[in-house]
C-alpha cells in the first residue's frame, strides 16, 4: 500500500479559542481562520456540541451576504444573521456555528463579546 | 434618589454594554489540533476538533472549504450477531456528484475508528489513494479519540 510522504510544517490555517460570560452563561468560541474564508463556533463550555452551522457570503450582485443553512434548526437564524455580518466585515465566506438556546438579552452580549475580541486580536479572524 | 436608582436598574439591562461582558478564563473542554504536512510536496492544513456530539474535521489544500460532508455509523444487529457497520455521507455543502469527496470521507472514518458522526471540511486537490492514506496516518497519529 503506497502512502505520500509526510513532512509536518507551519500550518496556514490560524487557530484561536476564547471564553466569557455574557448574561450568567459562560461561552466558548473557537474560530479558524483560513485565507479564504473563516469557521466560527458559538457554544456553551459546559455543553461544546455542534449542531448548527450556516455560511454566508458577499457576492459582487447586491449588497447584502448570500447566506444558507447547512446544519440544524432552519427556524433559528442566529447562525445566518450573525454570519451575514462578520461576512460582510471581513470580505470572505464566513461559516458560523452557533450552538446556545438563548434568549433575547443574551444574543447582544454574545455578539459584543465575540467582537470585543475581533477588535483585540483582529488578525486572528 | 429614586431617578438614579432607576437609571443604575436600566443600565444592568442594557446587555450592550461591554461591562456585561466578562472574560472567562477557564481550560476549554474541546480537543483540538491544528496541524500541516507537506503530502508529496502539497501544503495540507489539518484541523481536527472533538465536540461532545459530533468530530470536526478540516483537510484543505486550497485555503477554502469546497465541500461539507456529514458522516455517520450505524451497527446494524442481525439473528447472527452484529453486523457490518454501514456509513452515510451526506453532502451538505458542495458539488453533490463529485464522489471522491465522499469517498474520502468514508475512508477516513472507517479507518480512523471514529466513534460518533463526524463533519468533514475538505478542500483538496488530490484525491489519490497515495494522499488519503497519508491523511489517514496523520489523522491516527493527532486524534484525540
Amino acid at each position: 500500500m503506497e502512502v505520500a510522504t509526510i513532512e509536518y510544517c507551519e500550518p496556514k490555517v490560524l487557530g484561536h479559542g476564547f471564553s466569557f460570560k455574557a448574561c450568567e452563561q459562560a461561552i466558548l468560541v473557537k474560530a479558524y481562520k483560513l485565507d479564504k474564508g473563516l469557521f466560527l463556533w458559538i457554544g456553551s463550555l459546559s455543553q461544546p456540541v455542534l449542531e448548527d452551522l450556516a455560511l454566508s457570503m458577499s457576492t459582487p450582485y447586491g449588497q447584502d451576504p448570500l447566506q444558507t443553512k447547512l446544519l440544524g434548526d432552519v427556524l433559528n437564524m442566529s447562525s445566518m444573521n450573525l454570519g451575514a455580518r462578520l461576512s460582510k466585515k471581513l470580505d470572505k465566506p464566513v461559516y458560523v456555528s452557533f450552538n446556545i438556546s438563548m434568549d433575547k438579552l443574551s444574543l447582544p452580549a454574545i455578539e459584543a463579546g465575540i467582537v470585543e475580541e475581533m477588535k483585540k486580536f483582529p488578525l486572528q479572524f | 434618589m429614586a431617578c438614579v436608582e432607576s437609571l443604575e436598574k436600566l443600565s444592568l439591562l442594557d446587555v450592550s454594554e461591554p461591562s456585561v461582558i466578562k472574560p472567562f478564563i477557564q481550560q476549554s473542554p474541546l480537543k483540538e489540533t491544528v496541524t500541516a504536512a507537506k503530502i508529496d510536496g502539497v501544503h495540507t492544513d489539518i484541523v481536527i476538533t472533538e465536540f461532545v456530539n459530533r468530530i470536526f474535521i478540516v483537510l484543505t489544500q486550497r485555503q477554502s472549504f469546497s465541500s461539507l460532508l456529514l458522516v455517520s455509523k450505524d451497527g446494524p444487529k442481525t439473528f447472527e450477531g452484529k453486523a457490518e457497520d454501514i456509513y452515510t455521507v451526506k453532502s451538505i455543502f458542495g458539488v453533490d456528484s463529485e464522489q471522491s469527496g465522499n469517498l474520502v470521507a468514508r475512508f477516513l472514518s472507517e479507518h480512523t475508528c471514529m466513534n460518533k458522526p463526524a463533519l468533514f471540511a475538505l478542500g483538496l486537490k488530490d484525491h489519490s489513494p497515495r494522499t488519503v492514506r497519508a491523511l489517514r496516518d496523520i489523522i491516527n497519529q493527532h486524534k484525540s479519540w
